[in-house]
């Protein structure tokens, strides 16, 4: 049951789980944003001219909220590419196992910036760990809203608009009109007193709601009708 | 030059309003009186007297709250409040003296005494426009006087605060022998206060200066930095090894040793909330009180609080006082100051207060040559600056002005870490020659 791409990648001797490589640069790129925001977090006075300006941007749980965002993004790229991403003789249950493990190796890749930045906070364990989870699951909704602006846009452009439309009505619309399920405010409260408020549950609710849909949907149908080939 | 007597306070307009009040309580009176003589001062710490009479047969304890609003529209609001827990036996009155900074503002104290029950009575003070200082004497008036406004006291009158004491520019003590407490009180005013006085010539522009030398911590950036770099670079191996062919192995060791090595690093990485610098400037000539600055920086907003009286330097910048609320609690000999903290708005405060404990270590002497240092080398006061310690640069840079050849500087140093701040303490104890 191996090879590339196998449905069933869990099984068999080697395990081999490729993905499309439009997904290298957003990885690479979102990484290195990542480092560079660690980096400004660390800053402090004396260690940089005009501190004072930087402060607003580094103040606590500055390193939690960008993740947010660049996770945000990584995973409407994931959706979108993943759309695009044949499998032979896939399942519905196997893609969507398939697309959480692809969520859980994205957010793993920001987890060593995030233990540093927790220590640095003196955030608790806790605070920290339900930060992890919340990220994971901001990663799980953007994947399900990529994935599903692939399907509705037939073209590049309009895919990209929807993909980035969605993302500021998320990341700014909720922050202004409806901040108590903000993510960027939901995973400060979570990161600063490791509590789940209601922001928290509503990701795992909106997250559960796009898996049981899936699972809904594809009970009966196979689905390589939505995809084409990638070189 | 205008002369203020005793009897009938200046300018100081009390409306008392008496609230009714449930059956069981008859009421309360208050009135208050900001200033010597009744004139206050701007820029300075005036004493204000509130008196309160309690007509009920019943013992009173309540809160007296007195609040006013200073800025304006430039400079933005905030919004000075002190709290005094009291008590009052049945049908007394008693006077109590506060301190009471002068900024520009509202020209109104609003003061409200409340029990659990709800108000009892509350009272409004307009203040005429305060003076620049006072002139104060005992006995006859001395015959060189300055401009400034002057006013007859009696050695009873004086505070044993010598905060209280920072209205007056001149005190004319005659012949007079002074009670024990004052013998301590006078020579910290004359060291600190009066002009040209540490405390007008160290300005908020030195503490922010001095603040912005201090790192919040000493953070491992190399460390980071580099192993930042190094776990980008295996990661990006890794993943391009996983997309390539599905091996997934080489990224799951990646992640793993990195994962370890950010749980390794939190080890020497402190988490913290606020720095707290105090600077402590002692003086020979005033042995029992020492001039105290605080400065606060925090990256996130917090509910800080200082034990003891503190006023605020204000900045100077447009709607640069919005928000900078203080909120002094007496209660029953113990006082504190109450403030946040936000990011970007670091708070500079002083106070006067009796000496620290913090031993100085070094003894450095202004010579005309230049500084002359504990290992008998003479510097060049850049050199010397060079030296010192951050967040000492600018606070000692601006003493050396005041000092002159004979007189010597002694430095101290102590860091104190707790799991929500960093206090550094520095101490500068001045020994001047001159009278």
């Amino acid at each position: 049951m191996s090879g590339t791409n196998s449905p069933s990648f869990w099984s068999g001797r080697r395990i081999r789980f490729g993905f499309s490589s439009g997904l290298l640069t957003p990885i690479q790129g979102l990484s290195l944003l990542a480092a560079i925001a660690l980096f400004l977090s660390f800053l402090s006075p004396g260690e940089v001219r005009g501190w004072d300006t930087l402060l607003p941007f580094v103040q606590r749980s500055f390193f939690p909220k960008v993740l947010v965002i660049l996770l945000g993004i990584a995973g409407l790229q994931l959706g979108n590419a993943e759309r695009r991403w044949i499998i032979p003789h896939a399942t519905p249950r196997t893609r969507a196992i398939r697309l959480l493990f692809l969520t859980l190796f994205l957010a793993s890749i920001f987890m060593p910036f995030l233990i540093l930045s927790a220590a640095k906070d003196g955030a608790s364990a806790v605070g920290a760990a339900a930060a992890a989870f919340y990220l994971w699951g901001i990663t799980i909704a953007f994947t399900g809203a990529g994935y599903a602006a692939a399907g509705l846009a037939q073209s590049d452009g309009a895919n990209l608009l929807l993909r980035f439309g969605f993302f500021f009505t998320a990341v700014l619309i909720l922050h202004i009109f409806l901040p108590w399920c903000s993510p960027l405010i939901t995973v400060s409260y979570v990161w600063n007193t490791g509590r789940l408020g209601i922001g928290f549950w509503s990701v795992v609710g909106l997250d559960l709601s796009i898996v049981g849909w899936w699972c809904w949907k594809f009970s009966t149908v196979r689905y390589e009708r939505f995809g084409f080939t990638e070189d | 030059m205008p002369e203020v007597t005793g009897s009938s306070p200046v300018g100081s307009t009390i409306i008392v309003l008496l609230f009714l009040l449930p059956s069981w309580a008859l009421g309360a009176n208050l009135e208050a009186t900001l200033g010597w003589q009744g004139v206050p001062v701007d820029g300075a710490v005036n004493p204000l007297y509130v008196r309160i009479a309690n007509p009920n047969p019943d013992v009173l304890r309540g809160t007296l709250t007195i609040s006013q609003r200073i800025g304006s529209l430039w400079r933005g609001w905030a919004e000075r409040t002190l709290e005094l827990a009291l008590v009052l036996p049945p049908r007394r009155s008693s006077t109590y003296l506060l301190p009471w900074p002068l900024h520009p503002g509202e020209h109104t104290l609003h003061l409200s005494l409340r029990n659990q029950a709800g108000a009892l009575a509350e009272a409004e003070l307009s203040l005429t426009t305060p003076m620049e200082g006072l002139a104060g004497y005992i006995g006859p008036p001395p015959g060189d006087l300055p401009p400034q406004p002057s006013i007859p006291l009696a050695p009873s009158q004086l505070s044993s605060d010598p905060l209280l004491l920072s209205p007056f520019r001149d005190l004319y003590l005659g012949g007079f022998s002074l009670p024990p407490e004052l013998r301590e009180t006078l020579p910290a005013w004359k060291s600190f206060l009066r002009e040209p006085s540490p405390r007008s010539f160290l300005e908020r522009e030195v503490f922010a200066k001095a603040l912005g030398e201090i790192p919040l911590t000493r953070r491992p950036l190399g460390i980071i930095a580099a192993g930042t770099l190094l776990y980008l670079g295996a990661l990006y191996f890794a993943v391009g090894r996983l997309c390539r062919e599905g091996n997934w192995r080489i990224y799951l060791v990646v992640s793993l040793i990195a994962m370890g090595g950010s749980l390794l690093g939190t080890a020497y990485i402190p988490g913290e909330r606020a720095v707290e610098a105090w600077w402590e400037i002692r003086d020979v000539r005033a042995p029992a009180y020492s001039l105290y600055f605080v400065a606060l920086a925090t990256k996130e907003d917090v509910e800080w609080e200082l034990p003891g009286f503190w006023i605020e330097l204000l900045p100077t910048e447009e709607s640069s006082w919005s928000g900078r609320d203080l909120t002094w609690v007496f209660a029953f000999g113990d006082k504190r100051s109450s403030l946040t903290i936000a990011p970007g708005r670091e708070r500079i405060l002083w106070t006067i207060a009796p000496r620290g404990k913090t031993p100085v270590e070094e003894r450095f002497f202004v010579t005309l040559e230049g500084i002359l240092t504990p290992d008998g080398r003479v510097l060049s006061r850049e050199s010397f600056r060079r030296g010192l310690r951050r967040g000492l640069r600018p606070v000692v840079e601006k003493l050396l002005d005041y000092l002159s050849p004979g007189d010597a500087i002694c430095l101290g140093y102590r860091r104190e870490e707790g799991k929500a701040y960093v206090r550094h303490e520095f101490t500068v104890l001045l020994e001047r020659t001159e009278n």
